[in-house]
């Protein structure tokens, strides 16, 4: 078979009319936000689309916060604007100062799921980073469960008078749930106060 | 940008379960392999199940890990286990866990047909709608053979196994390629 292309009136023999192989594959990106000069209160990603199986984001954070806990940030993840009681929450934290874990956890009625980020008072240019998988987010079948694990470094003990909370850093494990069976379509995330310029949270799309 | 992702094969459970989830013929051609899993399982075990995994049907004891979990009411553990007959890769829901609620699990196998022994890394969630009924944790696991992986079978609660996989569980087997 000869193919022709509308464009440079050339005979091929291929449908491929001289272009290069395309291969899609089964992780893409869905779009990424990077936080500009100011800071923002919250990074929403709108309209998801339902053609994914799995959903992935991948962040850099630093918070703004002013508050006593500063050193370090929560980012807080809800879903299709749901505020409220639709949560639960689970952590498994080591704090880089002493043995073992910490462990926390909300009600079994929270306003989010979370993870970690650095803090206003980390060291100065630290980010936080953390990966975010949510499986099956548009299966009717299923409330949503979301594994986290996110973490920063302050380079060493961040000292201060009185000893500063997270002093080290942290690393964490988190487990969420979202008590909906709807389709997610789209993800708010907020810090305990302003996401500090640069930040930056990248939305993936993974295929079943 | 070289596409690196792949989706092998996916499984979804029916109505009625199913005891094992079984990838068969995996092929050599990819670097990494990596496991995702949206499961549940028909036992009621105290709002959460264990699941295990097997590779190319090895019965050996060739099996050992390093874990760290959380659950419950705050409780934190670490240990090993070894010459064991298959892996304890992590925990799921379980037929008592809140309703529509399925565990959320990642299995990753690097070098998955080299001549060495392979390392395996798994996390894990099983989440309630419940302040001290949960499990999250991770695993580094080692396979003590060189042969290169080409089947993974997944088995709910042990080897045995005891009851199934739940409708709707999800499992999808995806290969990685170094560019």
């Amino acid at each position: 078979m000869t193919v022709l292309s509308l464009n440079t009136k050339q005979k091929y023999g291929s449908l491929l009319a001289g272009n290069a192989f395309y291969e899609p594959g089964d992780f893409s990106s869905i779009t990424t936000v990077t936080v500009g000069s100011g800071g923002t209160s919250s990074v929403t990603f709108s309209s998801i689309p339902s053609t994914y199986t799995h959903l992935q984001i991948r962040y850099i954070s630093r918070g703004l916060g002013s508050a006593n806990n500063d050193t370090y940030d929560i980012i807080q993840f809800t879903f299709n604007g749901v505020a409220g009681t639709s949560y639960a929450w689970h952590e498994m934290a080591v704090d880089g100062n002493t043995s073992g874990a910490v462990m926390a956890q909300s009600g079994s009625s929270a306003a989010y799921v979370r993870s970690w980020s650095a803090g206003n008072l980390s060291v100065s240019g630290n980010y936080g980073a953390g990966v975010v998988d949510i499986l099956d987010y548009a299966n009717t079948s299923k409330n949503k469960t979301i594994r986290m694990l996110s973490g920063f470094d302050n380079n060493g003990n961040l000292g201060g008078n009185p000893l500063k909370y997270y002093r080290y850093g942290s690393a964490s494990a988190n487990s969420g749930l979202y008590l909906s069976t709807n389709a997610i379509t789209s993800i708010t995330i907020n810090g305990i106060g302003n996401l500090d310029q640069y930040s930056s949270f990248a939305l993936y799309g993974i295929t079943a | 940008m070289a596409v690196t992702f792949y989706k092998i094969a996916t499984v979804t459970v029916g109505s009625g379960g199913v005891s094992t989830i079984d990838f068969t013929s995996i092929p050599s051609t990819y670097t990494d392999l990596k496991l995702v899993i949206s499961g549940r399982t028909t036992n009621d075990s105290g709002w959460r199940d264990y699941f295990m995994l097997r590779y190319n049907a090895s019965s050996s004891s060739i099996y050992s890990r390093i874990y760290t979990v959380g659950y419950d009411a705050s409780t934190y553990v670490s240990g090993s286990a070894s010459a064991q007959s298959y892996h304890t890769a992590g925990v799921m829901s379980a037929n008592d866990s809140t309703a529509n609620t399925f565990g959320n699990c990642e299995v990753y196998i690097a070098n998955y047909t080299s001549s060495v022994n392979k390392v395996i890394s798994m996390d894990f969630i099983a989440e309630n709608n419940n302040a001290t009924a949960y499990m999250l944790g991770a695993n580094a696991g080692l396979w003590a053979s060189t042969a290169a992986i080409n089947q993974i079978t997944l088995y709910p609660y042990n080897v045995t196994p005891t009851g199934n996989f739940a409708q709707y569980t999800t499992a999808t087997l995806y290969g990685i390629s170094k560019s």
